[in-house]
């Protein structure tokens, strides 16, 4: 048996409370009335042999307190409002209401809702419906009033977002414990793969409750990213758009229109790499908005697309006069378009240790006699740097993975170490032999990465994300600065560092408040209605063969009745006299 | 004067008076020394009763000869005759604080048999005697006698006040001390006596007189309209009980009660003495018949 309204430790709890009160009552001093009598000759008589039997002096009316205790504690669990647990010989059922974004076509929503309303209402009183949008919440918890259900669901509405059916099953498998034999009915028509199902326990038996209802005359945007350009320009990003259309034949695939900024872009260059996929070449990398939109049709979610560009602008680099006979270190960084030699406005530092060039609170990228130094690359990381992820970055970022150490240390007759620090600012200092010849370092293949790997990391500029789809984790580009992303309502999304997964479509801002990047829904199984090839849904229907249930209110009225039989009990055993 | 006894209007009312007219005493036979009235006694002498013969002596009566014997026999024979005298009874009022609680109080029934019994005594001449006692004996009247005493007894009894707590065997101490001539000994009390029946017994352990007990009773002895939680004080002693009157009490208190009215008469028949349970809540005349069965009570 459960409660709805307290718990099972709160109802015994209140039981226990209500014996001790009632005990206390019954041992309060009495208030005798004082009667004047012939004589007390007798009454001493009657009343000697049974304080002798007696316990406790004052506890000497166990009838009464029985009864009384009887009549409160059954008025106690009817206010706890009992509810028959009926595990032992039913399923536990779960019912899980899907509310993404393809629940928002046509009025499939309404009807899984109705479907759920009817259903939750027969369905014993342990059943739970979950609400399964862009967050999971449970509409109705087990014991609760059906009619709370309805009024729940009056303010909520599908969300722009991918189905969570699938995580969500998965999530019931772990919490749900093995020997509970359960159902989930799912009201919603986002297919579920055969392959999740097939993983979850043998004690629950998913069924779906509503028909498949299959997508027609929709088409929708399902991927929007961006990459490095392919050409090399440092100031451009290569966009990748693709739209997607639904199994019906008579569905027309849309094309995508493409504006920047709120304008359309003439002079970019497009090229169709497949049905429906583009790539958009060489467009600007300023930090504008990029808006992919298709016709309107059956559902509007997945018909724009928003994608914040990145800001890419050259890093300024000062060099130190002393090196400009380095002409390998010069040639390389005047060929990167990524970089711009100049003396204002300097982002990065290259200079020899010891020389009084450039700003000192400025990252920078030092050569070092080998005698001064024992490791052959030190990475000087700023205080609030992660000192893991800096190493990490030092040999895969910079390029240092891509250095010959062992044929750096023979001729350097000593090893060849990276060695990561901790200072006031980014510095990466690296032995200034390793410019000679004779190391061969300068006309190696990883030298020029690491030049321009090592710059871009001292000047950490800021990272920005190729792809934002509801419900993919964000990526950010490697190398780069990663701001915080916050919500709309203001709550950081990364605060334990793992990547962030937004749960529907919107806006995420930076730190200062500014938009930082738009989420879209890019979701193909929202977009088609269909699986993946080779993946498929075999889930039954829900026999709607409701197993018998007794209302709590039902139980609860049985429980005021004895209560009042009992009270009857007393007034009658009062009035004979048997109980005080 | 107590407020709740009766007044000498209230009591000595010609009604009830007349009603007792048909009662007698009784007396198997009366011990000698008495005053000359209507019970056989042990004294011979001048009577209507023929008794006996007895061969003449110098100084008898010649009127009392037997001459037909002289003229059979030719002996000198005198006849003897049954002389009859009084039965003093003597009244033993429990006037304690018990016989004036309640309503009606128990007092009132008890002065109406108390004059009723003296009544029907004064009408046969015989000498009555009235002795108030709760914790001590008081005498009002020790001896009167007379139909014209009536009234002046019965004024004694209006003027009794109300006393302490019941000590019979205090009382019955100083009547033995007043050496009074036998005859019956009236009771008039509800016994409820602190020592309870063991008391009774021990008090009239030497009592001479013949006995009788007036048992005042009431329903609310034998079953009490009582409930609740209760400080019973005793209105004699002053001593309280607290009682939670349930079934199980009120049945042990009527096991008690019953066993003190068992006791009681056990007592009764052991010394052949008469006991008239006296329901205070009742006519006194009606039930005085009871007790006088054929309208004469022999003691």
């Amino acid at each position: 048996m459960s409660f709805a309204n307290l718990s099972a430790l709160g109802v015994v709890a209140g039981l226990l409370g209500l014996a001790g009160l009632l005990f206390l009552l019954q041992q309060l001093r009495i208030r005798y009335r004082e009667l004047p009598v012939v004589t007390n000759l007798f009454w001493q008589q009657a009343v000697a042999p049974a304080l002798a039997r007696w316990l406790w002096q004052r506890f000497r009316h166990p009838l009464a307190y029985l009864l009384i205790l009887a009549i409160c504690a059954l008025i106690w669990i009817s206010l706890a409002e009992p509810v028959l647990d009926s595990s032992e010989r039913d399923d536990r059922y779960v019912l899980l209401l899907d509310a993404s974004a393809g629940m928002a076509r046509d009025d499939r929503f309404e009807r899984a809702v109705r479907k759920l309303l009817g259903d939750a209402a027969k369905l014993p009183a342990s059943r739970k419906v979950v609400w399964v949008g862009a967050s999971t919440m449970i509409l109705l918890a087990p014991g609760e009033d059906p009619l709370l259900l309805g009024k729940r669901l009056e303010v909520l509405s599908p969300a722009a977002s991918p189905s969570r059916l699938e995580a969500q099953l998965q999530h019931l498998a772990v919490v749900i414990p093995a020997d509970q034999s359960t159902t989930v009915l799912i009201y919603g028509d986002t297919p579920v793969r055969q392959a999740v199902v097939d993983l979850l326990p043998s004690s629950m038996k998913v069924m779906r409750a509503t028909e498949l209802d299959m997508v027609s005359g929709n088409s929708g945007i399902t991927a929007l990213g961006i990459a490095e350009a392919a050409s090399g320009a440092w100031g451009a990003v290569d966009v990748f758009v693709q739209v997607e259309k639904d199994a019906d034949q008579k569905t027309i695939l849309a094309t995508p229109e493409i504006t920047l900024d709120g304008e359309r872009p003439d002079d970019i260059r497009t090229t169709a790499v497949g049905s429906g996929k583009t790539t958009l070449h060489d467009v600007p990398a300023n930090g504008g908005m990029l808006v992919v939109t298709i016709p309107d049709d059956g559902l509007s979610l997945d018909n724009t697309a928003r994608l914040r560009l990145p800001h890419r602008s050259a890093i300024q680099v000062q060099l130190s006069p002393s090196l400009d006979a380095e002409t390998a270190l010069v040639s390389l960084l005047a060929l990167d378009p990524g970089i711009r030699i100049t003396n204002d406005d300097v982002d990065v530092v290259i200079r020899r240790r010891g020389e009084e060039v450039g700003d000192p609170g400025i990252p920078a990228l030092e050569f070092v006699p080998m005698a001064a130094q024992d490791a052959a690359f030190i990475l000087f990381a700023a205080e609030d740097d992660d000192a893991l992820a800096v190493q990490a970055e030092a040999l895969q970022s910079l390029g240092l993975n891509q250095i010959d150490s062992s044929a750096l240390a023979s001729i350097a007759r000593q090893p060849i170490s990276v060695s990561i620090e901790t200072g006031e600012l980014r510095i990466v200092s690296v032995w200034q032999e390793l410019l000679g010849v004779d190391y061969n370092f300068i006309r190696s293949r990883s030298f020029p990465l690491f030049i321009t790997k090592s710059v871009r990391w001292l000047a950490q500029s800021e990272a920005w994300y190729p792809y934002a789809g509801a419900g993919h984790a964000l990526e950010p580009s490697v190398g780069g600065k990663r701001t915080s992303l916050f919500s709309q309502d203001g709550n950081e999304l990364d605060t334990i560092g793992v990547p962030v997964v937004p749960a529907q479509v919107g806006q995420l801002l930076n730190g200062a408040g500014a938009p930082a990047l738009f989420v879209s829904l890019l979701d193909t199984l929202t977009t088609t209605g269909k699986l993946p090839l080779g993946e498929a849904e075999l889930l039954t229907m829900f026999d709607e063969v409701f197993p018998p249930q007794l209302s709590p209110h039902t139980l609860v009225t049985w429980l005021l009745l004895l209560a009042l039989l009992l009270l009857t009990l007393e007034w009658y055993l009062y009035q004979l006299g048997r109980i005080p | 004067m107590n407020d709740k006894a009766l007044t000498f209007n209230e009591l000595f009312d010609a009604d009830f008076l007349s009603s007792l007219q048909r009662f007698s005493l009784q007396a198997q036979r009366v011990v000698r020394g008495g005053r000359s009235a209507e019970h056989p006694s042990k004294a011979l002498g001048h009577g209507l009763e023929f008794k006996d013969f007895r061969p003449y002596s110098p100084g008898d009566d010649l009127r009392s000869i037997d001459w037909n014997i002289y003229q059979r026999l030719g002996k000198l024979f005198v006849k003897v005759f049954e002389e009859q005298q009084d039965l003093p009874l003597y009244l033993l009022m429990d006037v304690s604080a018990s016989a004036f609680l309640e309503q009606p109080p128990r007092i009132h029934a008890a002065l109406r048999a108390a004059l009723a019994l003296a009544s029907v005594s004064l009408n046969q001449h015989d000498s009555v005697g009235l002795f108030p006692f709760g914790s001590d004996l008081q005498i009002k009247v020790k001896s009167q006698a007379g139909k014209s005493s009536l009234a002046r007894f019965a004024q004694h009894l209006a003027d009794l006040e109300s006393g302490d707590q019941t000590d019979l065997g205090a009382a019955m101490r100083k009547f033995s001390g007043l050496s009074l001539r036998r005859g019956l000994l009236v009771i008039i009390s509800d016994f409820f006596d602190p020592g309870g029946v063991q008391a009774i017994t021990s008090a009239l352990k030497d009592c001479r007189h013949r006995l009788l007990f007036v048992q005042l009773v009431r329903q609310s002895d034998r079953d009490p309209d009582l409930q609740g939680e209760l400080r019973l004080r005793d209105c004699e002693t002053g001593a309280a009980t607290d009682v939670t009157v349930t079934p199980q009490v009120l049945r042990r208190y009527r096991q008690a009660y019953q066993r003190f009215n068992d006791a009681l008469a056990a007592e009764a028949r052991k010394r052949h003495a008469g006991l008239l349970r006296l329901d205070v809540e009742q006519d006194v005349v009606s039930q005085l018949s009871s007790l006088f069965a054929g309208g004469s009570l022999r003691v």
